[in-house]
């Protein structure tokens, strides 16, 4: 909840205070109904009201489906789905223009419209339904397929709030005989400065991406340097000094001007599609720091890349400190478990005479000293290893580096759909063969 | 169409029908012995059309036909990847022998003869034995003007050239071609202009041609054809690692004398070769028999072709039985149609038998557009068990007709196996015969509504026959249709979600695809509430089911566009054009709906000028057997 409040604007808050009002008047309509006078609950319990909410749904559902062509799912999700007030891009329609109705390939907006977002569409529905149960609560065995399917539709958007306030998704790279016993938050960055202790320990200070600004200064007593950030890259692509040459890019003339730096530069690439052939890509970002020593000397500006840390073997910024080595890291948020997976083989395999995957499976080695657990897990598509509140999915591989990838995801609402959507047939089929029944037996020739 | 009037109107029938004073049994006879007849005709025709077609002539085309190759990762008989490869470089599986000009230049006079129409697997044999016959035909359909200016190539009515066009004086369109080209190799396709596109396609088709003539094309069925081959690793020179498949071994080596034969017309070496060919292979896999014999059987009957053609027939006669004669031409149109559902559920069968798939219906677009197609119909034979007026047998011809072209087309334009191999993530019996299965049944419940929708508007405004009765008893059949379809979409919606929590933890990741679905279960929501809440009556109920089609085209189409739109060309050009046509059809028809009460023609008919229509009972479902309940001809 605190991230929620922490990323409200007056809008939402106008909405959530709206909807709070709503909650309220519910609450209160309740109780009165209770005492026998259902005419406060009526206006929120009203089938009208029903059908304009499902017809704004469907128009949120519309747009946040159009701005897909140009940003990826997650800021889609924050920008329409799981917000109070949603921001819909005019963007959105001209690209819907551009495809169907040849609009010019020029034509861009940047106007955005408040429209009522994922959030207080869901809560409305849910104060919707419930009112309406409130006041026409009857159990009898000709509403109980109305009740029970809505009770499935309640659980249903009950689980997807729960997922999107408490999932997590990250991944988690091995290469075979490799063990690690952590995943990465590929959405979420992190600028790591890690001195190594002794062979077993790292002293880590780590800077999240929301303090990457460019601009910003980062200073910290735990840090021998200040960091300067002079350009952060959301999604970037790497070049060698050659390669951007030959791209007609002078390399002498980017930021950096020490370390990797002098091998590489980045350059912004466009943010990631969540449609078509980009709908499974990740963002790269990269960024370029100047660092400046306590004694205010500038120690040069070096670039930092993902393309870096995922690199085999990876490749650290190294800096030197009275003596003392950092490594300097971007790389993705990452997330410690107390038990680790070894790849022990990795298997894939191709339809013959084709470049189509037929299947690729993991074998790892799961090893839980705070459990004693230790045993072999198979893990490929469709088949996932649920284990400590986790869940571990086939989700792809390093092609030719012996490595697979795994989707690691923390969703304590995973059960949720599952019940409800059990619910809600079992209540549609219910009404629907009372209906059918009905039907049939007035259609039989008097 | 005139539901009210229906037991009159038999009994009205059947006097028609004995005019010299026959008893009321004997019409009835003769009633049935013309549905047998119908029915057996088209019975007929199916059985003509599947008969495995003889050789015309010494050369045993037929057992090249039946020869397995491996392409696309699958065995399959030569006559599939034939079919594909002409379809893919001509859009047609067939093609004109000889050399025909169909499209004289102007001024000078025809005077080749017609030439023949062959089958594709004739021109992949020219092809493989490199014969001047196949650098003569016809076959490489251009399209773009543009290109053909580029080109130099002459203007053909039917965009259609063959490989001595390019190679005429010395080789001026294929080296202009080559200049063209060139640059454009390795670039991203996205950033490459409509003609570049359809350049770059060109020459694709002339290497695809060359692949073949060289003997590269097809690929040698190995044994072990079933299992995956894993992937080999190759380090290039920069240090970067790339996985190259294994397999290569092209049919070419194996067949050379064969060929040799055929080209020095020994046609009897060539048959007696090539038989031993397909021996040995058969020899070798004894378990790859029948599925080719069965795929060339499917290959060659094209079931359904057949079923286009007797869902029109269906249609055409219930729309007759409107006219006069209804009972016996409905009955006869309902058991066509129960015939050619039948012979497309076993089309479908037979798909899953070479695919292995047991209860999977749909794999891909193109097997989505004809599970769509057989969903109406079976819906619409149900319904109309239920109202026995034709509407629903109409619609559900239409809708198969429709979709079975959409089929049609997509198999044109995409020019691909259409039994291909699924993708390791969709690699899943259990989940494509559950969700796939019930979410497209869904789209065919909904386009149903729709259909009939379209039917209340027309009939309602343009003819004065959509009385009272009918107007209700079409709402019911609507409004029963779209209860089928949210109850569908909704557990396949659902279970897609359950699929993709399997496959990779995500219930609802607001992707287009699942968003489209979202989109039908709530839109048909909507139509049940509105109507309970009191806003959607009998024409609100036809109108919202019309908006209903536009909804499914979104979900089934349209969001399969939005990534690849921006940067439309060919197939995916096309199929938006056909959206938008759809949908503009659609909106028209919601247009005429929308209109005041007063221009319909069946209002005006029963209603004083500027009186609203009478408001539906709200509880009239309450009492069976009273004013609400259906007029059905006893059965």
């Amino acid at each position: 909840m605190t991230t929620l409040a922490a990323n409200m604007g007056t809008l939402d808050w106008i909405a959530a205070v709206g909807t709070a009002g709503c909650a309220v008047w519910f609450v209160a309509g309740a109780i009165v109904a209770g005492m026998g006078n259902k005419s406060l609950l009526k206006p929120l319990a009203s089938l009208k009201f029903t059908v304009v909410l499902f017809a704004l749904s469907l128009v949120l559902i519309f747009v946040g489906t159009l701005a897909q062509v140009d940003a990826g799912i997650w800021t889609i999700l924050s920008k329409y789905f799981r917000t109070w007030v949603a921001d819909v891009e005019m963007q959105g329609l001209i690209r819907f223009g551009q495809t169907f109705f040849g609009t010019s390939k020029d034509a861009v907006s940047e106007t955005t419209l408040p429209f009522p977002g994922g959030y207080l569409l869901g809560w409305l529905m849910m104060l919707n339904l419930l009112a309406a149960h409130a006041i026409r609560f009857k159990l009898n065995w000709n509403r109980g397929g109305v009740i029970c399917l809505h009770v499935g539709i309640i659980l249903m958007l009950v689980g997807e709030l729960v997922t999107a306030m408490f999932a997590v998704e990250s991944q988690m790279t091995i290469y075979e005989d490799q063990t690690v016993n952590f995943s990465q938050d590929i959405r979420s960055t992190e600028l790591a400065v890690v001195r190594s202790i002794d062979d077993e320990n790292e002293h880590v200070v780590t800077v999240p991406k929301h303090m990457l600004e460019d601009g910003a200064t980062i200073d910290h007593d735990d840090l021998p340097f200040k960091i300067e950030v002079v350009q952060f890259m959301t999604n970037s692509a790497a070049l060698s000094a050659q390669e951007a040459m030959a791209e007609g890019i002078d390399p002498t003339k980017q930021p950096g001007d020490s370390g990797l730096a002098l091998q590489y530069i980045a350059i912004e690439q466009g943010e990631f599609a969540g449609v078509g052939s980009e709908a499974s890509a990740v963002d790269v970002p990269s960024i370029y720091v100047k660092l400046i020593g306590k004694d205010g000397k500038s120690m040069g500006t070096y670039l930092l890349s993902h393309w870096f840390s995922a690199a085999n073997p990876p490749m650290p910024q190294v800096v030197e400190v009275d003596d003392v080595k950092y490594e300097l890291w971007l790389r993705f948020e990452r997330y410690y478990y107390p038990f680790a997976l070894t790849l022990t083989d990795f298997d894939n395999g191709y339809y013959p005479g084709t470049e189509k995957p037929r299947h690729f499976h993991s074998t790892c080695q799961l090893v839980d000293p705070t459990t004693g657990e230790n045993r072999q897990v198979e893990i490929y598509m469709n088949h996932p290893l649920r284990y400590a509140g986790l869940t571990f999915f086939q989700s792809n591989w390093i092609r030719g580096g012996h490595g697979t990838i795994l989707q690691v995801v923390r969703n304590p609402g995973w059960l949720l759909p599952y019940i409800s959507c059990v619910v809600v047939a079992v209540g549609m089929c219910w009404h629907f063969g009372i209906m059918l029944n009905r039907f049939a037996r007035r259609s039989k020739p008097s | 169409m005139s539901k009210a009037k229906t037991p009159p109107a038999q009994v009205r029938d059947e006097n028609d029908l004995s005019p010299q004073g026959f008893s009321a049994t004997i019409a009835r006879h003769w009633e049935t012995i013309f549905v047998v007849a119908v029915v057996a005709v088209f019975g007929l025709y199916v059985l003509r059309s599947s008969m495995p077609r003889g050789n015309d002539g010494p050369l045993d085309l037929n057992a090249l036909a039946g020869t397995p190759v491996l392409a696309g990762g699958r065995a399959k008989p030569m006559d599939t990847f034939a079919r594909t490869t002409l379809l893919s470089i001509s859009k047609r599986t067939t093609f004109i022998a000889n050399g025909r000009r169909d499209d004289p230049v102007p001024g000078v006079k025809q005077d080749e003869a017609e030439g023949e129409e062959r089958p594709a697997i004739a021109w992949l044999l020219e092809v493989m034995a490199d014969t001047d016959a196949s650098k003569q035909y016809e076959v490489i359909r251009i399209e773009d003007l543009d290109v053909i200016d580029a080109l130099g190539l002459p203007q053909r009515h039917r965009f259609r050239y063959s490989i001595d066009d390019f190679f005429r004086n010395e080789g001026a369109a294929y080296n202009e071609l080559t200049r063209l080209t060139d640059p454009l190799i390795g670039g991203d396709p996205d950033d490459m202009t409509t003609t570049q596109q359809a350049l770059f396609d060109v020459r694709r088709h002339l290497s695809t041609i060359g692949g073949i003539r060289a003997g590269a094309a097809p690929l040698e069925v190995p044994t072990d054809w079933r299992e995956a081959i894993k992937p080999k690793v190759i380090e290039s020179r920069d240090g970067r690692k790339t996985e190259v498949t294994g397999y290569k071994k092209p049919i070419g080596p194996g067949l050379t004398e064969v060929l040799a034969d055929y080209k020095k017309g020994d046609i009897g070496s060539f048959n007696t070769g090539i038989r031993q060919y397909n021996a040995m292979i058969h020899a070798r896999d004894d378990s790859l028999k029948n599925p080719i014999r069965v795929e060339l059987f499917y290959n060659n009957a094209e079931f359904f072709i057949q079923c286009i053609a007797m869902y029109i027939a269906a249609f055409l006669l219930v729309a007759f039985g409107w006219l006069g004669w209804t009972r016996p031409l409905h009955r006869a149109a309902f058991w066509l149609l129960v015939l050619a559902v039948v012979v497309h559920f076993g089309a479908m069968l037979v798909r899953m038998y070479l695919m292995d798939r047991p209860l999977v219906f749909v794999t891909n677009l193109y097997s989505s557009a004809i599970f769509i197609a057989f969903g109406g119909v079976v819906f619409g034979l149900v319904i109309e068990r239920f109202f026995r007026n034709g509407l629903a047998l109409s619609m559900a011809a239409v809708i198969g007709i429709a979709s079975l072209i959409v089929a049609q087309n997509l198999q044109r334009l995409e020019s691909k196996d259409q039994l291909e191999m699924m993708q390791a993530v969709l690699d899943t019996n259990f989940w494509l015969a559950t969700h796939v299965t019930t979410v497209t049944l869904g789209y065919s419940a909904t386009y149903l509504a729709g259909f009939l929708g379209i039917v209340f508007v027309i009939a309602g405004v343009f003819t004065p026959i959509l009385d009272k009765d009918a107007r209700r008893m079409l709402t019911r059949m609507i409004y029963g249709t779209v209860c089928f379809s949210v109850l569908l979409s909704f557990i396949g919606t659902v279970l897609g979600g359950i699929w993709a929590d399997q496959s990779w933890g995500r219930f609802w990741g607001w992707d287009p695809k699942e968003n489209g679905a979202l989109m039908i279960v709530i839109w048909s929501a909507l139509i049940l509430h509105a109507k309970w809440a009191g806003w959607f009556r009998e024409r609100g109920i036809a109108v919202a089911a019309i908006f209903g089609n536009i909804m499914v085209s979104w979900s089934w189409f349209g969001t399969n566009q939005l990534g690849a739109g921006l940067h439309a060309y060919g197939f995916s050009k096309v199929l938006a054009t056909g959206l938008v046509v759809f949908g503009a059809t659609q909106l028209v028809l919601i247009a005429i709906g929308m209109m005041p009460l007063k221009w319909w023609r069946s209002y005006a008919a029963v209603t004083p000028p500027g009186s609203a229509p009478p408001p539906t009972p709200k509880r009239k479902r309450d009492k069976p057997g009273g004013k609400g309940s259906p007029n059905v001809a006893p059965a």
